[in-house]
């Protein structure tokens, strides 16, 4: 086990930086969850940690050493891939050993390792088999099985999960949170679900276009997003956004297209001379409107999505698509025009300028 | 296919023999010669034998220098295989996985070698073997079919390679493995069916081989066995049972090659297609 420490890691090819300048103090035994859209730099960063990919800039240190030259084998990292990667002519217990036997060790330890691993991952009756007679989930219990023997310092995994079914899915993410809580060995692992991202993780690290946005614990990250980009890229679904304006109407108030609120009071120290706002309220914080409600947005109502134990609604407000989580007995039908009431202590404010939340200074 | 109408069946099968006659009509004159007892050459169209016998196979094996020259064609063939798919693998490897500068032309280069027919190269290689002193020599043959076989076994095996998903050589790498032994345990094991086919491919073109063994060779026990068998179709005489009966003997091994590697040569020339 050990503490990975980026400081300003950047990733060139040719002009083009991937990543840029990321800077992340990984404790001993964290979880870590990089979590970013589609092409963001999430499997670039950690192949630069596994010594897959030439770190172009930067310092990288796993424990006390600094690893930026040294290759994969000499950085006792070990990394299950989003393809599993087994070696399809070995059979599973091979494929465990592999790494053992490379490393000269001594048959019986090597045996016993590989016993306990597929003890763990309950594999033990598929040791003799090829990768090809396996189904989805065998093959990601053996990839975890190879990492897991080598008993290394970090742990990689990139999207992991993504090539199984949703009820798989579900069950094996349960299954690393299970094998994490056990061994507590240092764990970086990529991902673009977040709801992996917020089950798993003890931190998160949200990228965009090669740039970290926030770290930060998950919930910390659903209360407090630094910015616009991470506030819609947490939380299912995602946060609704409206463009305001700051107006002063008897104290400090937010005028939307066809609404307009009252700014709460622990937004006001943060409140500056920059009037363009955006408004973020989280499809949680909407509900049915109460009598004598008049934090409120009309909306109309295109699509009802009944999941029993709440209704989601998807429509149209202030100018902008809107996404509400509803309790299960609102009566709506796709077409109805409702008010919704807008829960004040949960909004968040953002300078629409910079992007950043009231209060969080933009990097520059 | 299988809802062809009767009559559709029956030209197809008519076409069908046909055909197989055309190919196997030769085949089976090489028979007749090999078993009549006379040397000449019988131009009816009769492809049985009318008084059988194997005089001619007795003589070739055991009046000429039948095993010199089948321990010469077997060390050279072996020898010229075993190092042109070494260093076609090596180099495939090299043109697969990574890049550097003079990759494309070399590729390129491989390929139009391949389009040059190869007695062009006759008086180039002739004079090359003689300034390093390898004329007459099994090695300079070695080298020859080693190099000549290898541009072909390049192409087959880069493109094998091509289709071996990356991610098993990273995760091998990851397990502590050297680039060397990804390439050891992880690439060659996975491309044995491209290495059969580029292993038959150099064997039997190395193993029937005539026109270089023929100019380079000088001493009778240097000869290959093609060239051997030459010895027997003289500019005034030819001894034509004889002939046939060597080039069936000849042919021997790489048919007994050819089906022992049957099922690899088949899976190998699918798999590469067919690999996610
Ligand atoms: N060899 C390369 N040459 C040039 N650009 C590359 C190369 N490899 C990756 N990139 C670029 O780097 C960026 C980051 O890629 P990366 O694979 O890290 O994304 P990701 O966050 O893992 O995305 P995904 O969620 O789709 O896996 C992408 O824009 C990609 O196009
Ligand atoms: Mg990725």
């Amino acid at each position: 086990m050990a503490a990975v420490k980026l400081e300003g890691i950047t990733k060139k090819y040719g002009d083009q930086v991937v990543v840029k300048d990321v800077n992340l103090d990984i404790e001993n035994g964290d979880f870590v969850v990089l979590v970013g859209p589609s092409g963001c730099g999430k499997s670039t960063t950690l192949r630069m940690i596994a010594g897959l990919e030439e770190i172009s800039g930067g310092k990288l240190s796993i424990g006390d050493r600094v690893v930026n030259d040294l290759s994969p084998r000499d950085r006792d990292v070990a990394m299950v891939f989003q393809s599993y990667a087994l070696y399809p002519h070995m059979t599973v217990a091979d494929n465990i050993s592999f790494g053992l036997k490379l490393r000269k060790m001594d048959k019986a330890e090597i045996e016993k390792r590989v016993l306990d691993a597929a003890q763990i991952l309950e594999i033990k009756d598929l040791l003799d088999r090829k990768p090809k007679a396996l189904s989805g989930g065998q093959r990601q219990r053996v990839a975890m099985g190879r990492a897991i023997v080598r008993q290394p310092e970090v742990f990689l995994f990139d999207e992991p999960l993504s090539n199984l079914d949703a009820k798989l899915r579900v069950q094996m993410r349960a299954e690393i949170a299970k094998l994490y809580q056990r061994l507590k060995v240092t764990t970086i692992y990529v991902t673009h679900d977040q709801v992996e991202a917020m089950t798993l993780a003890k931190h998160i690290v949200v990228m965009n276009k090669g740039v970290v946005q926030q770290v930060g614990a998950p919930l910390e990250l659903y209360r407090a997003p630094v910015n616009t980009f991470v506030a819609t890229f947490i939380g299912s679904p995602a946060m609704n956004t409206f463009p305001v304006e700051l107006v002063n109407e008897g104290g400090p108030r937010i005028k939307g297209q066809g609404f307009e609120l009252p700014v709460p009071e622990r937004f006001v120290p943060h409140l500056s001379a920059q009037k363009q706002l955006t408004l973020g309220v989280r499809p949680e914080h909407l509900h049915a409107l109460l009598p004598g409600e008049t934090a409120k947005i009309s909306a109309r109502v295109d699509v009802v999505e009944p999941l029993g134990f709440e209704v989601h609604i998807l429509g149209e407000a202030g100018g902008q698509p809107l996404t509400a989580k509803l309790g299960p007995d609102v009566p709506v039908k796709a077409g109805d025009q409702i008010e919704l009431g807008i829960d004040l202590d949960h909004i968040h404010l953002f300078d629409r300028a910079t992007t950043y939340a009231l209060g969080r200074k933009a990097p520059t | 296919m299988n809802q062809s109408t009767p009559l559709g069946r029956i030209i197809k099968l008519v076409f069908l023999v046909f055909f197989t006659i055309l190919v196997l009509y030769p085949v089976l004159w090489v028979f007749k010669m090999a078993l009549s007892p006379s040397q000449g050459f019988d131009a009816s169209l009769n492809p049985i034998p009318s008084h059988p016998t194997l005089e001619n196979f007795r003589y070739v094996l055991f009046e000429m220098p039948f095993f010199r020259w089948l321990f010469n064609s077997a060390m050279v063939s072996i020898s010229a295989t075993v190092l042109g798919v070494f260093l076609a693998c090596t180099s495939a490897y090299a043109l697969s996985r990574f890049r550097f500068p003079g990759r494309a032309t070399a590729m390129l280069s491989f390929l139009v070698v391949q389009m040059f027919p190869g007695v062009l190269m006759m008086i180039p290689l002739y004079l090359i073997m003689d300034y390093l002193g390898l004329l007459d020599q099994m090695l300079g043959l070695v080298l020859v079919y080693s190099t000549t076989a290898i541009p072909f076994c390049v192409w087959m095996l880069k493109g094998y390679f091509d289709t071996i998903p990356k991610e098993l050589e990273e995760a091998a790498l990851m397990d502590g493995a050297s680039t060397a032994m990804v390439f050891w345990k992880i690439m060659l094991p996975l491309s044995l069916p491209a290495v059969a086919v580029t292993a038959l491919f150099s064997f039997m073109t190395a193993w029937n081989e005539f026109i270089l063994a023929a100019v380079f060779m000088n001493s009778r026990d240097h000869y290959t066995l093609p060239v051997g068998l030459k010895l027997l179709v003289g500019q005034f005489s030819s001894d034509w049972g004889y002939f046939g009966a060597g080039a069936i003997l000849v042919s021997l091994p790489v048919v007994a090659l050819f089906f022992a590697l049957q099922k690899n040569l088949v899976g190998g020339l699918t798999a590469g297609g067919v690999k996610g």
